[in-house]
């Protein structure tokens, strides 16, 4: 009777480390608790995360917006003597576009990512078209009054259409840059 | 016989080694690829057939694009679910042949779902299976109004040391 309990407490014994072999778990692949588990710190990196993505999302859908709004600017110039479509067109887009770049300058982005890929140019191109953005319409409301008050304009205050010219090629790259892969 | 229990006779401890995985994602103006090397596994053959579990950093995905990689990280959560788990059973002979496939079990973005994971012999080995995002509750990101292809091929290459 004895050998009889001796062989089934041995048999119970057997069981669940047999299982414990055939059952590979986490913990056998060396990784450790922080590795597999969630601290609080990596639900703020969640957070922020999902905050740039929002931003980004944004951005993106307000960028190929601005560059509809710049396309029909660009394309009304000729007539800006005769109507106020060109003026007012160049004023949404002015708003559209720094709408974009608030979207995109304020979308937090986490500690220690190094740019890499298309993003970088996108960024670059960035030195291009926004400082053009900026004289494009002042150079245009100048060339405008000028004209409207028969008084001549300086040869940079011509240069408005050339500048808000280079502004939509570099836009346009930007936008491209995070669409296609060249 | 303590001994005995603890080291099963003919048992096998084995660990993934040379570990590499590529996913593909196709947009209709791009095809992307990402890859990891931060895979760890293994498997025990034990009664001539091998149990597998092999898990990989869904954080350690590198495509030619940083912003890319940050906008996958936000899409497949990864601080709540930090890791892709394969796991699996085979029969220790299908080791040696040329092709075999392998029922597995991919547990990805918190979901599992069961898989056909086609493995050749090359280089040692190298494995394809291909993930369905929707399975898997991933929101299928999207790019001028189109999302990319709901099917993502993982391509593996692989090797195991005792």
């Amino acid at each position: 009777m004895l050998w009889l309990t001796h062989f089934f407490f041995v048999l119970l014994c057997l069981i669940p480390l047999t299982n414990a072999y055939a059952d590979i778990e986490l913990k056998d692949l060396g990784l450790t608790k922080s590795e597999t588990t969630l601290t609080p710190k990596q639900v703020e990196e969640q957070k922020i995360l999902e905050t740039r993505h929002s931003k980004l999302k944004t951005h993106e859908v307000l960028g190929l917006t601005t560059l509809g709004f710049m396309t029909a600017t660009l394309l009304t110039g000729g007539s800006a003597l005769d109507s106020n479509m060109h003026m007012y067109l160049g004023m949404a887009t002015g708003a559209l576009y720094y709408t974009t770049a608030y979207y995109s300058l304020t979308a937090p982005k986490p500690p220690g990512i190094k740019d890499r890929g298309n993003i970088v140019w996108h960024k670059r191109l960035a030195w291009i078209h926004f400082p053009a953005m900026v004289l494009a319409p002042i150079l245009g409301y100048i060339y405008k009054k000028n004209e409207d008050d028969g008084k001549k304009s300086s040869s940079l205050v011509k240069q408005h259409s050339a500048i808000a010219g280079v502004g939509f090629g570099a836009f346009a790259l930007s936008a491209a840059l995070m669409t296609i892969d060249f | 016989m303590f001994l005995l229990i603890m080291h099963p006779a003919g048992a096998k401890d084995l660990s993934l080694s040379h570990a590499k995985a590529e996913y593909t994602v196709t947009h209709i103006f791009k095809t992307v690829k990402g890859v990891s090397i931060d895979l760890k596994g293994k498997m025990v053959c034990e009664n001539k057939k091998c149990e597998f579990l092999v898990a990989i950093g869904s954080k350690s995905f590198v495509s030619s694009d940083s912003n890319r990689d940050l906008n996958l990280q936000t899409i497949l959560e990864v601080t709540k679910y930090p890791l892709i788990m394969v796991k699996g059973t085979l029969s220790e002979a299908d080791l040696s042949k040329d092709q075999f496939d392998v029922p597995s079990k991919v547990s990805f973005h918190g979901i599992e779902k069961e898989y056909t994971l086609k493995i050749k012999r090359s280089e040692p080995f190298s494995g394809q299976l291909t993930l369905l995002l929707e399975d898997h509750n991933v929101e299928r990101p999207s790019l001028l109004m189109a999302k990319i292809d709901n099917e993502v091929p993982v391509h593996f290459n692989f090797d195991w040391k005792e």
